[in-house]
This record gives C-alpha cells, structure tokens and sequence, in this order.
C-alpha cells in the first residue's frame, strides 16, 4: 500500500512537472530584415533577430543585428551606415557586440564585377568591440576610429583599449588618439587608480598624473625635459574620513580638472598658459577616449538598444558642494540676463543709422561709446556665464573656485568718444564690476542685472535718434529716386534716352516739361525737413506721371494714325480702275483732326503742372477712344451739331460725350 | 526686289499693248480686205460738219466680290436742217452688262444694248426704230504711278432697221478699239478731288453683209476734263471729233459732239457683316 502511495505520489508529481513545464512554455521565433527604431530616433533601419515570446512580451534572445543607412544632406554624395551586431539572452546584451557607423563616400574609379558596377568608398569608420555579460560590459573592449581609402582601411585615427568587469572599468587602460599615447589604469571599482601619463610626441610634452583610488594626488606636465607641477585647488578640501557624503564619484570630467589646476605664478605668463593648454588638452583627450566605449560624439549607443546597460567608463573621486536654492536660481538668470545682453548689444550695433547717429548728436555719440564699452566685455561676460553653467561647478566651494573662474570685469568710471573730429570724455556710471576674489554667484547675479539695465537704458536713449534717422535714411532713398526720376523724365522729354519712341509730341512739350521738373524740384529742396517728409510722395508721383506722360506721347502717333485708318475708307472705282481712299464722317474727323486734337495738345503744354498731367493723359487718351467709337456708330446727329459748333469746348463735347 | 516688279509690270504693259496692236493689225486688215470687195472706188469725200450732244450716265453697280453690274444710259441730240446745233432728238439708249472685274488691270463685260434712234426731218418715216445689239468688251488698265493708261477692245453684234417702212434688219459686228488715260491735273493720283485731263481715241470698225466699202465705221477724238467728286461719283465733259464712213458709201461724216458724262459707281453689297476694326495696342 505504501509501495503503491508511494508510486502514485511519483507519478502525480512527474505529471505536474510536466504539466508546469508546458504551462510556462516559451514561444520562439525570428524575422528578417523587419523595421525596427533605436531609441531616441525617428527613422527606422532594418532588424534582424531571434525572440521569444514570454508573457505576452516579445523579447529579443538569440543573434541580433541592424543596419540603418541615410543619405545626408551634409554629406556631399554620401551616406552614413549605422549597424549593431551580437547576440542577446532574455532581452539584455550578451556576449560580443560590434557596433559600426561608416560615413562613406563613392569613389572615383569603380570596379566592374560580372553585371555590376562597384564603386569602393573612402571615409571614415568608427566601430566599438565590445563584450557584455548580461547587460554588464565585461571582459576586452576596443573603439577604432580608421579612415577608409578605396574601400579598405588606411589610417587609424584613435584606438582604446580596456577590460571590463562587472560593469566598471578596471586593470590597464591604453589608448591612442589625435598623435597622443595615453597609459593609465583604473581600480576594481573602475576608479582612475596609479600613474596616468599622456605624451603628445609631436608637440614634445607630457602630461603625468597619479590617482590613488580615484582621488588626484599629483599631476604634472613636463615640457622641454622641465616638470612643471600642477596644483588643483579645491578638489581635495573635505574631510573624507567623517563625511562620505561629501564626496562625489563622477566620470572623468575635464571641467573639474580644467576649474582647479593652478600653474606656478612665478613662471612667465606665456609659460603658464601653454602649460594649462597641454594639461586641458590632455584631459580633454583623457575624456574622448574614456567616453569612446558608450558614445559617439552625443550619441548614446549602448543606450539605444533594448536592455539595460551597465558601463562605467572611469571613475574620479571629488568634493560634493550642491548649489543651494538661490546659487540655482541666481545661475539661470544670469544665464537669461547674459543672453539678453548680448542681443540687445549685437541688434544695437545692427542698426545701419549707427554711423549716421554718432556724427550727428553728441549725446548718440556718447551712448554708442558706453555701448561699446559692453560690446568689448561681452566675451568675458559669456566666459563668466559659460563657467557658472558648468556641472563641474557643484564639485568645488564657491568660495575657492570663483576666483578662478569669474575673470574680472571692471568698466571706467567715464567714456571717450569722438564728435564733430574731436575727443570728448564724458562721466558715466557703470555697473561696479567683478572682482574675482570678491565675488559671490549673488554679487555676479547683481553686475548682470545692473549692466542690463544700463545696457537698456542707453539703447532707449538713443531709440528716438535712431528712428528719426530711419526715417531720414527713407527719405534719401526716396530723395535719390526723386533725382533719378528727374533726370530720367528730361532725359526721355529731350531725346537723350529711348530715342526710338521719341516723336514730334516730346518736342512739343520738352520746354514746358524741362520746366515743370526743374520748378518743382527747386520747389522741394526748398521745403524743411518735415515738410520734405510729409511731401516726397507728391513729387515722387508728380514725376512719375511726367514718365507716363512721355509713355502716352510715344503713343500718340499709332493712335492718331488708327483714327487716320478709321476714318478713311477705300473704294475700288472700276471706271478708273483705281483704289480711292475716302475720308468718312468727314465733318467729325475734321473737327477732330483740325481742332479739337491740335487744342487739346496746345492746352496740355501750355496749363502743364503736376496736377493737370494725369487729366492731360486721360482727356487724349478718351478723344482717341471716342474717336474709334465713333467710326462705328451712327453720326449725322453729332455731325449736324458739329456744323454749328464753333469753339473747342462744344467741339470736345461732341466728340466724347454721349 | 522693287526694281524687278517694275520690271515685271513694264513687261506685262508691254504684253497687253502687243496684244491690243495685233487685234487693231486683224481689225485693220479684215477693214482693207472687206474694203477690197468693192470695186471701182470712189474718191473720199466727207459731208458737211455736224454737231450733237450727248449726255451719258455710266453706272457701275458692285453686287458680289469682283462682279459688277453694269448700267448706262445716253441721251443723245442732234443738229439738223431745221434744228440747228443740237436742235432735235437723236437716240437714246440703254446699255447694260455683267462686269467682271478679277485683278486691278483686267476687267471683262458681257451684255446688251437697247438703242432708241429718232427721226425728226421727215414725216414719212418711222419717228423711232429700235436697234438691239449684244456686246462684250475687255479693259486693259495700265497704272503709273501718277496717271492710268487703258485699252479697251469692244465688240458688238447689232441688228438695225431703218426709218423706213418695211425696211429689212440687217445684222453688222463692230470692232472698237479704244485708247484713253487719265492724268490728274490738280492731284498727284486720281482720288476724289482730282481734275483730270483724260484724252481718248477710239476706232469703230465694222463687218457684216452690208457693209461694203465701208468698215470704218467711226474714229473718235475725244479730249476730256474730268472730275473725281468721290469714289461714287465722277463726271467728264468735252469735245469730240468723229469721223467715219456711211454704209455702202465713200462719204465720210464728221462730228463734233459736245459730251456731258458722270460716272456712278456704287456698292450694292450688304455691308451689315462688316467686322469693325480692333486696335490690338489698346
């Protein structure tokens, strides 16, 4: 009984398992070449990859790889060619991963290969060889950065070499970049540990620094076979025995290096300089080949797969000093305040009137030189702004790295500047400036704000001047086109211009025309400047009808040859065996041709102003069309009258009225 | 270019004037030959100078593109023993005809002729006979640039009677040759306006079964003064000699005549369809 309880129990218990086992069971597959978006961009590549499907939840597991390939516009010809390749295991990266991103260009020659044609590219390939131990980087890694040439690599441009584990960096570090060696390693917890040396060969300097589990303890630059210590100030200053939290374990961060070495003030100051340059270029390289293992340029790649990651690309240890509430606030705006400034500055020193203004007042003299003071400041204003926004800034006292930072900043106590070709020096209250070692976040706060508003201040001072001389400005423009448009009228009203369409009509009216123009230029010259501005368009149009004019003349002979036409009428007379041209309506073509016609023009010359063009115009220019309506309208009416009309008025009436 | 369509048109003159001397050498010619059949001929003698008057409408009607109408109508008087000058009646008559008038130096005209001749001298004969005629004529134009040249070749085929009673209607053909111009004196063309000086010579011979011994049926010297009023309407006068043989005789008759012409020329066509003119510049 027992042996069969016993026997069932085994059996019951082998069912459940297998019933559990088919419960929980995995659904597997793969696609091909399936769209598929990294995170954090807009255009799709195409995936290849093996999944399960668990919990309703595809999860990649097994060999993955992508490729995305865009043409781009900044790239003449070219194309960009993203790919990733390595195997995942239940949705996290595992095991050896390539990532590549090729910027290829065709080149010239081509090869020809059975029906295609190959174009072997040259540019650039940046590829990182990387292992993962479920998400952790683990084991050998390498970034290499090579130009291609004819569709091979030809030169390597940057190399980093590291092992992982766990997810740290840790052991040797070696790298090559820009013609710089780097040689380094970090601790177990992928902190900078031991002697970190970078010689530039070519430019004959190295940069040594030793690190003692992620604190700096000591760096150098030796140049010209001399050392030259460096020291950082600020980067070591907490008690770290009784406070853990004041410290901060961040990635290597050429800022905080850049923020804090201080150079011997006894050397020369070209000395010092070029010895902070190597020092900054050796972090800044320090950093692009640390930072080579997760990104491209900005780009994040591990991050923009599925899966968590874990890789930590070195480690330093420094000071932990968060900004307080206002230090944060008082930082935005001096970020806000440092970018109005400068518009208001760049739009002032825009303004075409600029130079007109300062020869033309005193006082716009005097505020473009105050405004040029700030013009010249501006880039230490932005250095001082660029510095307070950095991150690197919450690793230091403010106390202690201001100073080093905050360039000083101070302005005269009045200006100089030039007016009627001579040196004025006027008073002229300036912001209190920055004194680096006096200086606090709030006090650099109040200096931008107090530059601002005199900043602002002075623009309005000078807006009115500007927007008068605006006008002024329009008003030569216009002032030139009045000139042109004279000279162009008389030009045209004495054939020395367009003398194809010139005819007996301009000639007839040259005189009265020259006159008219010259009149009323004299006219307006005379006038004051507001009055200038309130009547430039009356001239302007004035003679532009005279142009018009000379346009409706040009004109005049077509037409009156069309109503000559019009009115004539050709007969064949077979008794003569001859065409015979007859004037029809013959009593209103000659009142017209005889009178009203040499009248109308007479009349024109002699009332000629700018008022009496446009009317001038449009009286012959409704005779002509009256005229050709006449032809074909029934006229003994308007002949009949016409024999008892005497002068030009009844005449004209007519003719063009109904 | 200009130059060779001078050329061109002084040829084609050439041509025309060829032809119509070639039809005055056949005119001519048959003139001797029927003069032939006579025999024994007398010496010429011409009658007494008469005088007439005739006064001639010539209407030239446009019915349809190059076709014309025809009209003309002629009130002729006459001297006579007892009506001196152009004391009595002589003929009236009507000629009317088809015109066809193809390019500005050609024009052809077929058609008839009612003619009216009265007889005022002697009671005993008929006081009018009708004289029927058909008749066809083709007008060479020669324009110059001043003044037009013309040829006009006329032929006729009439059948007359005489005053007579019971007299028989004998059937004659006439051939005209006609030279005329017309100058303008006052005007550089002729265009309405113009007074013009229009010379014309004009020889009528004749054929037919009675015409013996005389085929010369008239020669006419006429120089006239014209007057273009408009294309519609024209008018002439002048003096005319003529000179031409009586039927069957060697008397020769001579005339001056006192003409008083107008020329109408009127366009019968509607003109309700005309398009007006567009000024596209406008």
């Amino acid at each position: 009984m027992h042996t069969l309880l016993r026997g069932l129990i085994k059996h019951a218990t082998l069912l459940m398992l297998f019933l559990s086992v088919g419960l929980y069971a995995q659904k597997k597959g793969s696609v091909a070449d399936v769209p598929f978006t990294l995170k954090g961009d807009t255009v799709s590549g195409k995936a290849s990859y093996e999944f399960t499907i668990s919990k309703k939840d595809t999860v990649i597991n097994g060999s993955f790889s992508f490729i995305k390939v865009l043409e781009k516009s900044s790239l003449k010809n070219g194309v960009n060619a993203v790919s990733f390749e390595g195997t995942f295991e239940k949705g996290q990266k595992n095991d050896a991963w390539t990532f590549s991103n090729k910027q290829l260009f065709p080149g010239e020659t081509f090869v020809v290969d059975d029906y295609s044609v190959k174009f072997p590219a040259n540019g650039e390939e940046f590829l990182i060889h990387g292992n993962f131990d479920r998400s952790r980087a683990n084991k050998e890694w390498k970034v290499i950065r090579h130009r291609l040439t004819f569709g091979a690599p030809s030169d390597t441009t940057h190399m980093s070499r590291a092992a992982f584990s766990g997810g740290n960096i840790s052991g040797a570090f070696r790298a090559q970049i820009n013609g710089v060696d780097i040689n380094g390693s970090f601790n177990s917890k992928g902190e900078l540990h031991g002697r970190w040396t970078v010689i530039h060969k070519e430019e004959e300097w190295k940069d040594e620094r030793v690190y003692n589990n992620g604190f700096l303890m000591h760096h150098a630059v030796t140049k010209d076979d001399e050392e030259y210590a460096i020291q950082h100030i600020g980067l070591r200053d907490r008690d770290t025995a009784t406070d853990q939290s004041a410290l901060s374990y961040v990635a290597y961060n050429r800022d905080i290096f850049a923020f804090s070495q201080m150079v011997d003030s006894t050397l020369s100051d070209s000395l010092q300089k070029r010895i902070r340059k190597d020092a900054f270029k050796a972090s800044k390289l320090c950093a692009q080949s640390l930072q080579s293992f997760t990104h491209l340029d900005s780009f994040d790649v591990w991050g923009a797969l599925p899966g968590k990651n874990s890789i930590q690309t070195g480690v330093i240890t420094v000071n932990n000093y968060p900004l307080s509430e206002q230090e944060r606030e008082n930082i935005d705006l001096i970020n806000q305040k440092n970018d109005t400034l400068r518009s208001e500055i760049k739009r002032f020193f825009r303004q075409p009137q600029i130079e007109l203004g300062k020869h033309g007042s005193e006082e716009f003299a005097f505020y473009h030189a105050v405004l040029g003071e700030y013009k010249k400041r501006l880039p230490l204003l932005d250095s001082i702004n660029k510095n307070l926004q950095k991150e690197a800034l919450t690793h230091f006292h403010r106390d202690s790295i201001l100073r080093f930072i905050v360039p000083s900043v101070d302005f005269p106590s009045d200006v100089v500047f030039e007016f009627n070709e001579s040196q004025t020096k006027k008073d002229h209250a300036f912001p209190k400036g920055i004194a680096p070692f006096k200086c606090n976040i709030d006090s650099i706060h109040r200096f931008f704000k107090s530059s601002l508003d005199d900043v602002r201040n002075s623009v309005q001072k000078t807006d009115d001047m500007i927007r008068r001389l605006e006008k002024q400005t329009a008003l030569s423009e216009y002032e030139e086109t009045l000139v042109d448009k004279r000279d162009s009228a008389v030009a045209l009203f004495q054939e020395k211009k367009d003398s194809k369409r010139y005819n007996d009509f301009h000639a007839q009216f040259e005189p009265a025309v020259t006159s008219l123009l010259e009149n009323r230029f004299k006219e307006y010259a005379r006038l004051e400047l507001e009055e200038r501005e309130d009547s430039i368009d009356y001239y302007l149009r004035c003679f532009d009808e005279v142009i018009e004019l000379y346009d409706a003349l040009a004109d005049l002979p077509r037409k009156l040859n069309r109503v000559d036409d019009l009115y004539i009428k050709t007969t064949w007379n077979p008794h003569t065996m001859t065409d015979m041209d007859e004037r029809v309506k013959e009593r209103l073509y000659n009142a017209y041709e005889n009178d009203v016609f040499p009248e109308l023009i007479e009349r024109a010359i002699n009332g000629l102003s700018c008022a009496s063009i446009r009317e001038d115009i449009k009286r012959i220019d409704t005779l002509y069309r009256r005229m050709v309506a006449l032809r074909e309208e029934d006229t003994r009416d308007k002949e009949r009258a016409m024999r008892r009309a005497s002068d030009y008025e009844s005449k004209w009436a007519i003719i063009c009225e109904d | 270019m200009r130059g060779l369509v001078l050329m061109i048109t002084k040829w084609k003159c050439l041509r025309v004037t060829a032809t119509v001397n070639m039809l005055l050498m056949v005119l001519l010619s048959s003139g001797i030959k029927l003069n032939a059949q006579g025999e024994g001929v007398d010496p010429v003698e011409f009658e007494s100078l008469e005088t007439s008057m005739w006064l001639g409408n010539y209407g030239v009607f446009r019915v349809y593109e190059n076709f014309y109408v025809t009209g003309e109508l002629h009130y002729r008087r006459q001297g006579g023993e007892q009506n001196p000058f152009i004391g009595q009646m002589a003929q009236v008559y009507n000629r009317w005809g088809v015109q066809w008038n193809p390019t500005k130096k050609f024009s052809a005209t077929w058609g008839g002729v009612l003619r009216f001749d009265w007889n005022s001298q002697n009671r005993d004969l008929k006081d009018v006979i009708l004289e029927p005629r058909l008749w066809h004529e083709y007008l060479f134009a020669m324009p110059f640039d001043r003044f037009m040249i013309y040829h006009r070749v006329r032929f006729e085929h009439r059948w007359s009677t005489r005053h007579a009673p019971n007299s028989d209607w004998i059937f004659r053909n006439r051939y005209r040759y006609m030279f005329f111009m017309k100058y303008p004196l006052n005007k550089k063309k002729l265009v309405p306006g113009a007074v013009y000086f229009g010379p014309n010579i004009e020889i009528i011979m004749q054929s037919g079964s009675s015409v013996i011994n005389s085929p010369l049926e008239d020669l006419r010297l006429f120089p006239a003064i014209g007057y273009i009023h408009n294309p519609r309407v024209s008018f002439s006068i002048g003096a005319m000699y003529t000179m031409g043989q009586r039927l069957q005789t060697d008397l020769y008759r001579q005339r001056w005549i006192l003409r008083f012409n107008t020329y109408i020329n009127l366009d019968w066509r509607n003109t309700q369809d005309h398009i007006p003119i567009i000024g596209i510049f406008d």
